[in-house]
C-alpha cells in the first residue's frame, strides 16, 4: 500500500548536522536526551500503514521531519521529557502529563500543530492550532520547567 | 504597505533574487528536470546543476540553537536544483522540488532595471513554472514563503567604513597600534503585518572584505526578507513581494550614509 503523503518511503533517515565550523564560539547545543527523543521518533518510521488496525496511517514523512524540528528547536535538555506516540492519522504526537498539567502536541508538520493544554492546578485550559509562532507553546513549556523546579523543592504534587 | 519612496539611478546593487517556496511537489523527479528546463531554454540557453537548497521555514519563538539536527527522508539521491542563465548571464531561473527563483546579476555597464521590472519579468517566469507543473501533473503549488534577497557591493575606495555605514565606530577611536582587520555583522529583524502579527524576517549581512570576492575593495552589504504570505496560491502570493521591497529599502536607507545616497543619485 502506498504511503498517503510523498513518493518518499522513508527507507533510511539521517540525522546530519548543520553548523558554522567558523563560529569561534561554537558548542554543541543539542543533549543526549533530545537525541535521545529523535531517536525515539526515527523508530517510528518504521511503522507500516495499518499499525494499529485497517485505517491507520504510518507516520507520514512530514510529520516526522514536523516532531525532529520540534524537539530540535523546542526542548531545552533540561525541559521534562515528552511521551512520543504516533497518531493513527499519520500525525506524532508529544504529550507530557505531569506536574499538574497535561499537555498535547500533534504534530502535522514544521508548521502545523495541534495543541491542547490544562493546567489542573489552575482549571486553565485552551485548544488551538499553531503555524509559524510558536512563543505560547514555550512559554508552557517554561512553565512545566518552573512546576519541575518547584516541585524539587517540595511544594507541588505531583499527577501523571 | 505602501510604495516606499527610495529610488538610485546608479545603485551599488550586485544581484536581486526574487524567490517563492513551496511544499515540495510530490511527483517531481530528475527526469522532469530536463522538461522544465525545456519552458525556459529559448530565453536561457545555459543550464547548470546545483546543490538543492534546503527548505527554510521562518518561526517563531523556538530556541536560537547554531547547530540543528536535520533529518533528512531519502529512499534516492538528491534532485539537482537546476540553474538556467540567459546567454549575457544577467538574468537567471533556478528551480527544485520546493523551490522556484528568478534573479538578476549585475553584468558590467548593465543599468539596475528596476524592481517593478524585475518583478514583472519574475511573474512571467512564475507563470511558465506554473504551466510546467500543470501539465506534468505535479499538483497544486501551495507556497509556503516568499524571499527577496538584495546584494549590494559598495565601492570603499578612501572612505572609512564609518562613511558609508551609520554607527561603525571610526578607526580613529581604537588605538593606534592595531590594525583594522575585518567587519562581520549578522543582524535579524521580525516583519510584522498591520495587525501586529509576526510574518518573516529581514536578514541582514554586513562584511569588510567582502566574503564572496575576498577584495578590499568593496563593502558587502546584503538584505534577505522573508515573509509567509497570506495566500498559498502563487500567483496572488507575487502581490507580497512588495512588503519585502519596502523593508529592505527602509533599512538600506536607514543604515547608510546620506552623502553615499547622494553618490548615488537619489531620486525619491
Amino acid at each position: 500500500m502506498a504511503r498517503e503523503d510523498t513518493s518518499l518511503s522513508l527507507d533510511f533517515l539521517r540525522l546530519s548536522n548543520r553548523f558554522d565550523e567558523r563560529s569561534a564560539d561554537f558548542e554543541s547545543e543539542i543533549g543526549p536526551q533530545v537525541e535521545l527523543l529523535i531517536n525515539k521518533v526515527e523508530e517510528l518510521s518504521s511503522l507500516d500503514e495499518g499499525w494499529m488496525g485497517y485505517h491507520s496511517a504510518a507516520p507520514s514523512a512530514k510529520s516526522i521531519a514536523g516532531a525532529a524540528f520540534f524537539i530540535t528547536k523546542m526542548l531545552r535538555p533540561d525541559i521534562p521529557q515528552p511521551d512520543i506516540f504516533p497518531c493513527p492519522n499519520g500525525n506524532i504526537q508529544l504529550e507530557w502529563s505531569c506536574f499538574d498539567i497535561d499537555f498535547e502536541v500533534e504534530i502535522e508538520s514544521k508548521t502545523q500543530y495541534y495543541v491542547a493544554f490544562e493546567d489542573l492546578a489552575t482549571g486553565r485550559c485552551w485548544e488551538e492550532t499553531f503555524t509559524y509562532d510558536l512563543s505560547e507553546l514555550k512559554q508552557v513549556l517554561l512553565l512545566l520547567l518552573e512546576r519541575q523546579s518547584a516541585m524539587a523543592k517540595g511544594s507541588v504534587s505531583v499527577h501523571g | 504597505m505602501g510604495e516606499r519612496g527610495l529610488s538610485f539611478k546608479n545603485p551599488p546593487l550586485k544581484e536581486v533574487s526574487f524567490s517563492i517556496q513551496f511544499q515540495p511537489l510530490p511527483g517531481f523527479h530528475t527526469g522532469l528536470v530536463g522538461i522544465a528546463w525545456s519552458y525556459f531554454r529559448e530565453s536561457y540557453p545555459i543550464v547548470e546543476e546545483r546543490d538543492e537548497l534546503p527548505h527554510e521555514v521562518e518561526v517563531f519563538g523556538v530556541l536560537n540553537t547554531k547547530r540543528t539536527p536535520q533529518l533528512k527522508l531519502m529512499d534516492r539521491p538528491a534532485c539537482p536544483r537546476l540553474l538556467c542563465l540567459t546567454a549575457d548571464k544577467q538574468f537567471a531561473v533556478q528551480i527544485q522540488k520546493d523551490r522556484f527563483a528568478f534573479n538578476w546579476i549585475h553584468q558590467d555597464k548593465d543599468e539596475y532595471p528596476r524592481f517593478d521590472k524585475l518583478k514583472a519579468l519574475f511573474s512571467e517566469e512564475v507563470k511558465k513554472f506554473l504551466k510546467f507543473s500543470e501539465q506534468n501533473n505535479l499538483g497544486e503549488v501551495n507556497v509556503d514563503q516568499l524571499e527577496l534577497t538584495y546584494v549590494n557591493w559598495i565601492p570603499k575606495e578612501e572612505r572609512s567604513l564609518h562613511d558609508i555605514i551609520h554607527d561603525i565606530p571610526g578607526e580613529e577611536r581604537h588605538p593606534s597600534d592595531i590594525e583594522f582587520e575585518q567587519l562581520a555583522l549578522n543582524l535579524r529583524h521580525i516583519i510584522k503585518d498591520a495587525r501586529n502579527k509576526k510574518i518573516g524576517r529581514l536578514h541582514t549581512t554586513l562584511n569588510y572584505p567582502n566574503e564572496f570576492k575576498g577584495d578590499t575593495d568593496n563593502i558587502l552589504l546584503r538584505y534577505m526578507a522573508r515573509i509567509h504570505p497570506h495566500s498559498k496560491n502563487a500567483s496572488e502570493a507575487l502581490s507580497e513581494f512588495i512588503i519585502l521591497r519596502n523593508t529592505i529599502n527602509a533599512s538600506f536607507e536607514s543604515m547608510t550614509n546620506k552623502d553615499m545616497h547622494q553618490e548615488w543619485n537619489r531620486e525619491l
